[in-house]
């Protein structure tokens, strides 16, 4: 008994915080970064020869997809097909309609997951029997407990295996919400996990975890990311991961650099085994020439050039502390502080910014995301510009 | 809080060596035009903030009458009351004298900035000191100026900062306008971005496409798989056809062949008449062995008979002669190795005379000497141990012993070697033949003449019986020549015999063979008579000339089976089913044409299938997707940037006046909430709000009908501009007060705002000392007036 919990393969979905500056050969290996991973999967699942797939949940990245696309799912389930290897799948919030558009038709060996939650038989080569039981999203959004309505460990099989696209939470919140008392009380032999893009375990045995996304997305998404290759020990299901990511994300802090080039050296220095996106931020104090030159990327544009082949510097930043700030001012302090709380805490992005920007730009700004970058960039602004 | 109680002029301008003394609180300077209001007025400002430097444009007030210029103040700083003297023009000098000691401060412009702090002459004028003609000028009043005159009095520095807003800000407007028709590098950032992100949206009906023309990709290839084996069996067709229409050419010439051929015709077959030649060759061999069979039997084989006698008898009776003669001969031989032998025995030499009867004696007896010799031992001994001179006899006895020895000796030795030295036991045998041998030798003699006797007789009685038999007479050994002849005699007998039998049984085949002859001859006939019969001819001849005709015949039909073997046995029903070679090249044509349409069909179902692969190809391997979705998430993240600093911008603008804001106490709207009170009164409720809209100040009347400035009569726009004045003075007043000097404010008000007007001054002036420079002395109390 070998299996795949492989979830958030989110194909085609964009790098988000990448700059323009990107060099074209990176540009490629970007934009195929999510198929890459997933042939990766694909081709170890054939290698390995395992004995299913299951994929809770955001195959695709959105409602929208392209014809390469398509075209790669198809190929590959293809493959799995001919390897007779059967794929378990259901919908998530982000490919909740992706059934329901126009697609190539799924091969033979693929299942999708109803809207409705539902248990699936599958008899192994070996005469084992799987239940598998899961459900597919119908909207973006899933407030219901949907584990509620999951059924309690069949005793028409071996193995009982749950797929289950969400978070924790309590009834009402988006994405449907479970406890892990509710999973651990199905009584079931796995919980394949989809949704959230870190790597996790809820629960050791039985295990109920999250395997993360196949790729990682964005800068936040650091470290090796893949799936969990799932093995039957002494009847107990145990994931081991393996990595499929094509570009790997990876944060650094620098806290002791004194100038650009120090920077630059070390940052060049950085040690990499495969393809790595690298958000720099530096705690150090730095003079005001080179926070300057940081600032108005003259500095990265210079590191860029000088980067080993597998690295990439997305970002390079300066972390300050708003304590720090204008002490030397004629202002009392005290002004400074509270004029900065008020006017965030009346930051109103249809205020601040007409419908004349983006609906996703101001979107951006409303999230947490956007309000860091604000205050960051606020304190950076009044820095450089204080009298 | 500060009053000022004199002031000394020196000279200045028009006024020379004066003093006037203030009241504390409402002071009314009336005076004509020319009178010198303004030049005192400006005199004030001078003392607190310097005299004007610049000549020019700008009146420097020199002193008409040539007194020294400037002059001094005497002013109470909330009790201090110092005196400030300023002399001279150009190189002015200030000294300040606390009048209570009369010290003199050390630093005295330092003291007076001090003191003056946070004002400059340019924000006195601002405030406290208005003329008329800066009334007029109500209608360029922004906000901003306001808010900054009293930033900078509630925080000092404010103005940097101010600057600094009014950079970011402008900056920040130059990226993006909020307006729909703004035109700014992120506006139109923002419009491409939205384009972008509408034409990925609408990418994502290529799916649909693609999708769709997958299915159809499948049907064309179904197709036009049918359509290519449709095409496949019409050109079989027509390959069938062509092979038809040339086995119909074949077809014809083999019908027209067999038309010409006579159905009924009898074939001589070659074998007919191979039999019918090998019959008559077989006829002819059985004629002449008759003939020669029946010659052979009338001329019988004799057989001679005179040389056939049997000479048997006399064989067996020379055989009788000839074995006697052999007996003889043995005998002789006999008789000679007899002789021989005993010959031998004596080495050849003559033989020697019988033994004598002595001789015999000698040789039979024994020899005694040793039995003497051994009892003369034997006594000799005894002797020797009894009676020794017995020994002699014993000697005497050896003596004697020895002496016969040796006289036997001589005697055998004679006899020996008469014998030729021959042992004594061998003398004594052949003694016998010794004394026989003479006779012998005559019977011998006798023998050899009945030899020679016979011998010749035999000879000259075989001699010639050998001559008839061939054979040679070399050997003496009759016998066998006999034996010989004797065989020779019976073969040549046995021979005649079977001559004699040969001769009858030949007689007997041949009678046979000529039965046999006969009876194969009258089959061979038959043969022929049936093959004759079969043609219906008579003899070889007519045979011969069938086969003539017949030649032609076949050669025809070979050609027409030849044809026939080239047309396909199933083909042959088709065949016979044509018309003629017209409908069958019509058939064909038409087949043609249906090919050549169906291919065209195919090749449009091919052209059609390779293009929409052609096209899905470049759907599945076109990035265009996958690059405009990672390039609009690039643009997302610049735009965010770019907007972030705008957003930033315009949200440090907004900090930095909030701090400032916050360190000047709200000074502004509670300015802007004192003007309005003022005004309200002024206007006698007229007038109920005032907004400041951005750069533009907007009033609201009582049925809240908005105005700009410039909208508003003349004296009117005077009350506000006089009401943001008082406002203003009002709001400072925590930080700074000086007095009020308004110089003939109030011309354009009507008589019932004026008074209003002046009571509120009037009113005022209990906290804040006022000078109110005017033309009129109308509607004012005297005690308070000064008159130039």
């Amino acid at each position: 008994m070998k299996f795949i919990h492989a979830a958030d393969i989110h194909l085609g979905n964009p790098f988000i915080g990448l700059d323009q500056q990107l060099p074209e050969d990176l540009k490629t290996i970007v934009q195929q970064s999510t198929l890459t991973a997933f042939k990766n999967l694909i081709n170890d699942a054939v290698t390995q020869k395992v004995d299913f797939l299951v994929m809770p949940g955001d195959l695709y990245s959105t409602t929208v997809s392209s014809p390469k696309i398509q075209d790669i799912v198809s190929q590959q389930f293809d493959r799995l097909n001919t390897a007779k290897i059967p794929v378990y799948l259901s919908f998530g919030n982000h490919d909740f309609q992706a059934d329901k558009q126009q697609h190539l038709p799924w091969p033979p060996n693929v299942h999708v997951f109803n809207q409705t939650v539902e248990t699936i038989y599958l008899t192994l080569k070996t005469g084992e029997k799987v239940a598998l039981t899961g459900f597919s999203y119908q909207t973006p959004r899933q407030n219901q407990k949907v584990i509620a309505a999951f059924p309690l460990k069949t005793t028409l099989a071996d193995y009982h295996i749950g797929l289950y696209h969400g978070a924790l939470g309590v009834d009402g919140d988006p994405y449907a919400p479970f406890t892990l008392s509710d999973m651990l009380a199905k009584n079931y032999d796995y919980w394949a996990l989809g949704h959230i893009h870190v790597r996790q375990t809820l629960n050791q045995t039985p295990f109920i975890g999250y395997s993360g996304d196949l790729q990682g997305l964005n800068r936040k998404e650091v470290g090796t990311k893949g799936y969990y290759l799932v093995e039957s020990e002494n009847h107990t299901l145990v994931p081991k991961f393996r990595k499929a990511a094509a570009i790997i994300w990876e944060q650094v802090t620098l806290e002791d650099v004194k100038n650009e080039s120090d920077i630059i050296s070390q940052i060049v220095a950085y040690h990499v085994d495969q393809m790595t996106f690298l958000s720099v931020e530096i705690l150090s104090h730095l003079d005001d020439a080179t926070s300057q030159r940081i600032a108005s990327g003259i500095t990265i544009e210079k590191l860029r050039a000088q980067l080993p082949q597998k690295l990439w510097v997305v970002s390079l930043r300066i972390q300050q502390k708003l304590s720090t700030m204008l002490v030397k001012d004629n202002i009392d302090q005290k002004y400074w502080q509270k004029a900065y709380e008020t006017i965030l805490s009346d930051f109103n992005i249809s205020n601040d910014l007409s419908n004349q920007a983006p609906m996703v730009i101001r979107d951006y700004f409303m999230s947490p995301e956007g309000d860091e970058l604000l205050r960051a960039k606020m304190q950076q602004l009044i820095q450089a510009r204080r009298v | 809080m500060m009053k000022i109680k004199q002031v000394v002029i020196s000279g200045f301008g028009r006024l020379s060596q004066q003093q006037f003394d203030f009241t504390d609180d409402f002071q009314v300077i009336v005076g004509h035009n020319e009178s010198g209001k303004s030049t005192l007025r400006a005199f004030i400002v001078g003392m607190l903030f310097g005299f004007p430097t610049k000549k020019g444009h700008t009146n420097v007030y020199d002193p008409k009458d040539g007194s020294q210029y400037g002059g001094s103040l005497v002013a109470d700083f909330d009790g201090t009351v110092v005196r400030i003297t300023r002399l001279g023009r150009t190189q002015s000098e200030l000294s300040i004298t606390y009048l209570s000691n009369q010290i003199s401060v050390v630093d005295p412009e330092k003291w007076l900035s001090e003191h003056l702090a946070p004002l400059t002459r340019e924000m006195f004028d601002h405030i406290f000191n208005f003329s008329q003609q800066d009334l007029a000028k109500v209608s360029q009043l922004k906000a901003i100026d306001l808010q900054k005159l009293l930033l900078n009095i509630g925080a000092v520095g404010s103005e940097d900062w101010l600057e600094v807003t009014k950079d970011i800000e402008k900056h920040a407007d130059k990226q993006f306008a909020q307006r729909t028709t703004g035109k700014r590098p992120l506006n139109l950032a923002s419009k491409q971005y939205q384009m972008h992100a509408d034409s990925l949206a609408t990418k994502g009906n290529e799916v649909t496409a693609y999708v769709l023309a997958e299915k159809q990709v499948s049907e064309y290839a179904e197709s036009l798989l049918q359509s290519q084996a449709t095409v496949q069996r019409l050109t079989h067709k027509i390959q069938d056809l062509h092979i038809l229409a040339q086995q119909y050419q074949l077809y014809q010439s083999a019908l027209a062949l067999k038309e010409q051929l006579d159905i009924n015709r009898v074939i001589v077959s070659d074998a007919d008449i191979a039999t019918l030649q090998r019959v008559a060759v077989i006829s002819d061999m059985h004629h002449e062995k008759l003939a020669q069979l029946d010659e052979a039997i009338q001329t019988p084989t004799k057989v001679s008979r005179n040389e056939n006698d049997d000479l048997s008898s006399e064989l067996s009776a020379l055989q009788v002669k000839a074995r006697y003669l052999k007996n003889i001969v043995a005998d002789r031989a006999t008789l000679l190795t007899k002789l021989q032998h005993l010959q031998n025995k004596f080495f050849q030499k003559q033989l020697p005379a019988p033994l004598t009867a002595d001789e015999r004696k000698i040789i039979n007896n024994k020899d005694v000497a040793l039995p003497i010799a051994v009892v003369a031992i034997i006594i000799g001994i005894i002797a020797f141990l009894t009676i020794k001179p017995l020994v002699i006899i014993a000697i005497l006895m050896g003596f004697y012993a020895y002496y016969l020895f040796q006289s036997r000796q001589k005697q055998l030795h004679r006899i020996q070697s008469r014998y030729g030295e021959m042992s004594l036991l061998d003398i004594q045998s052949v003694q016998g033949a010794i004394s026989e041998a003479p006779e012998q030798q005559q019977q011998l003699t006798r023998l050899e003449t009945a030899i020679l006797k016979n011998k010749d007789q035999l000879i000259l009685q075989l001699e010639p019986i050998a001559q008839r038999f061939q054979v040679t007479m070399q050997s003496d050994d009759f016998e066998a020549l006999i034996g010989h002849l004797n065989r020779r005699n019976d073969q040549e007998q046995l021979r005649y015999q079977n001559k004699t039998l040969l001769a009858s049984q030949e007689n007997q085949q041949r009678l046979t063979d000529i039965k046999q002859h006969q009876t194969q001859l009258a089959q061979q006939l038959e043969t022929r008579q049936n093959i004759l019969q079969k043609y219906h001819v008579t003899n070889e001849e007519d045979i011969d000339r069938l086969k003539l005709e017949n030649i032609d015949y076949l050669r025809k039909k070979q050609r027409y089976d030849d044809l026939m073997k080239q047309i396909d046995s199933e083909k042959l029903v088709q065949l016979r089913q044509i018309k003629n070679d017209n409908d069958l090249r019509k058939q064909t044509l038409l087949t043609q044409q249906e090919l050549e349409k169906k291919q065209q069909e195919t090749l449009n179902i091919q052209t059609k299938l390779s293009n929409l692969q052609a096209q899905q190809k470049q759907r599945t391997s076109d990035d265009a997707f996958l690059r405009q979705q990672q390039d609009l998430a690039d643009e997302r993240t610049v735009l965010i940037d770019q907007f972030g600093d705008y957003l930033v911008e315009k949200m440090v603008v907004k900090w930095i006046n909030h701090a400032l804001q916050l360190a000047s106490q709200n000074r502004f709207p509670k300015m802007s909430k004192m003007a309005m009170i003022y005004f309200e009164k002024l206007t006698g409720g007229q007038y109920v709000a005032i907004n400041f809209v951005k750069e533009d100040l907007v009033v609201v009347n009582q049925k809240g009908q908005q105005f700009n400035v410039i909208e508003l009569s003349t004296g009117t726009q005077e009350q506000l501009y006089t009401a943001l004045r008082l406002a203003l003075s009002d709001v400072i007043s925590d930080i700074i007060s000086l007095p009020l000097l308004i110089d003939d404010g109030f011309v354009n008000f009507d008589a019932p705002r004026r008074q209003i007007m002046l009571t509120i001054l009037q009113e005022n002036a209990k906290q804040q000392q006022i000078f109110y420079f005017t033309t009129s002395d109308l509607h004012v109390e005297k005690m308070n007036m000064i008159r130039l």
